[in-house]
């Protein structure tokens, strides 16, 4: 078992999301400065409070957070930047956290976000790691796609897993969706709209695919004190953790690294699966999602298909609740804020702010985030379980 | 179909895929190209219906997968032929006409 320290007396406040477009003029400084922009009206916090930020982005570039403070006359004691991509709103607030705990900063703001101008997805893909430049592209160039349509196409076969059963995991987050005001498809879809969508990468439809947007998700990790202080609702954080490069010789990926540390994030968290009120995963594509409430342990190894055959995975559907903003399929890939988005999400449903469906007293929510293809995976993984703060 | 060549570690003997600066394993600087088998199977595939790039928007749907090579080593692996998972296949780099060297594989016999 896990030596872990306790995360207590952090609170995690104004949890955030600057609405999303398809494509922007600006550049990710505006997004990020008018995340944070919002982030601070909503809890009436000063700019001048901030005295630290951590950020993820991948348009930012040649920019990194140092720019970003001198943009925003930002007087800091503690700022980060993770090239995390989907794993990095845990880590974000897991590391702002240890943080607020050690004393180096009070107030931490932690945003991801990412603009969507005209070719910066190509250039993205790439140019996204000397690997993927050199050992991927040349393979199709169809981006993240045709890796995990072998991730996919692989467990799906070793676990019987067909396209009606990864449909559960996109209609029913539409369903959420369709409630969520941010998200760019709210239009509710049927399996068969999932199965007759238009090819993209076999197994993969366009409906199995998230669309490449811009826009920004934050939130601020302080203490419970400060928080209390304010009178604003907060989010505890009752475990974290992270583990990257996790299996490598399993010679198509089929585990993250969640499984590594699931155990030890329930019993740090004092709980177990059948506790966790709504479940937030990194949904670049269904398949994705599977693997995580199979490693995060909601069933056994290989039976993902089952689990989303029985159990209801909308708000509202009396099962286990899972990406109930619409998550990424729904909402659109914001680049490095997508992992941020669950964070964000999972944070407003444990203080009751959810802007969509809200799940009726939501005590524990997880979280988990998964990124940075380098070759043939994704090589980090990173999950959380929130807690209902009490003020 | 020539003979396949990676890199070797000088020191461990660990293949490398894709290139590397060094050695994963041990961490050696020094590599050098090798002559291996080039057989495998096939563990995955998919047949990509959109790329970012013209030379395989021209050509779709377009053969990707992933190779098991009988040295132990995957590898990702364009193919002319949609390919099958289980069967096996040989591997070697190809340009057919790209700007770019790529892993291609085809079925063996």
């Amino acid at each position: 078992m896990s030596m872990r320290k306790s995360y207590a007396g952090v609170a995690i406040i104004a949890p955030t999301t600057l609405p999303y477009a398809r494509s922007a003029e600006q550049g990710a400084a505006w997004f990020f400065g008018r995340t944070l922009k919002k982030m601070l009206d909503a809890v009436s916090i000063d700019k001048a409070e901030i005295d630290g930020l951590s950020i993820a982005s991948f348009s930012l570039a040649p920019d990194t957070v140092v720019s970003l403070a001198d943009h925003f006359c930002l007087d800091l004691d503690y700022i980060e930047q993770l090239p995390l991509g989907g794993a990095s709103g845990v880590i974000a607030a897991k590391r702002a956290a240890r943080a607020i705990q050690a004393g180096d900063a009070e107030m931490v703001a932690c945003i991801g976000a990412d603009t969507n101008q005209s070719d910066s997805f190509k250039d993205l893909v790439s140019n996204f790691s000397v690997a993927s430049k050199k050992s991927v592209y040349p393979y199709g160039a169809g981006g993240p796609n045709s890796v995990f349509a072998l991730i996919a196409d692989n467990y799906m076969r070793q676990n019987g897993i067909d396209r009606r059963d990864t449909a559960r995991i996109s209609v029913s987050q539409r369903e959420n969706a369709s409630h969520f005001p941010h998200a760019l498809f709210r239009e509710l879809i049927t399996v068969d709209d999932y199965l007759d969508a238009r090819p993209i990468a076999s197994p993969f439809h366009l409906l199995d695919c998230v669309m490449p947007c811009a826009g920004g998700e934050g939130f601020i990790v302080t203490t419970i004190e400060r928080a209390k202080f304010l009178k604003l609702p907060f989010a505890t954080l009752l475990s974290a953790a992270e583990k990257h490069n996790a299996f490598r010789s399993d010679p198509v990926a089929i585990r993250g690294g969640w499984s590594t540390f699931a155990d030890d994030l329930y019993n740090q968290a004092g709980v177990g699966p059948a506790d966790i009120d709504a479940l937030e995963t990194y949904d670049d594509y269904p398949i994705v999602s599977m693997l995580q409430i199979e490693e995060l342990g909601f069933c056994s190894t290989g039976e993902s298909g089952n689990f989303v055959r029985d159990i209801p995975l909308t708000t509202d559907g009396g099962g286990l609740p899972h990406n109930t903003s619409g998550g990424q399929l729904s909402c659109g890939q914001a680049g490095a804020a997508g992992g941020f988005l669950g964070f964000v999400e999972g944070a407003r449903q444990v203080t009751g702010q959810a802007l969509g469906l809200q799940v009726p007293d939501a005590k524990h929510v997880m979280v988990s985030g998964y990124g940075m293809v380098n070759y043939d995976r994704g090589v980090c993984s990173s999950a959380a379980i929130l807690g209902a703060g009490k003020l | 179909m020539t003979d396949l060549e990676l890199m070797k570690c000088t020191s461990c003997n660990s293949f490398q895929h894709p290139a590397r600066e060094l050695c994963g394993n041990c961490l050696g600087g020094d590599l050098s190209a090798e002559t291996v088998s080039p057989e495998g199977v096939v563990l995955a595939s998919t047949q990509l219906h959109y790329s970012l790039e013209k030379y395989f928007s021209e050509r779709l749907p377009w053969n990707v997968g992933s190779v098991l090579l009988d040295i132990g080593l995957p590898v990702i692996v364009n193919s002319l032929d949609a390919l099958i998972v289980g069967k096996r296949v040989r591997v070697n780099f190809a340009s057919h006409g790209a700007e770019w060297r790529s892993l291609y594989a085809e079925a063996v016999g």
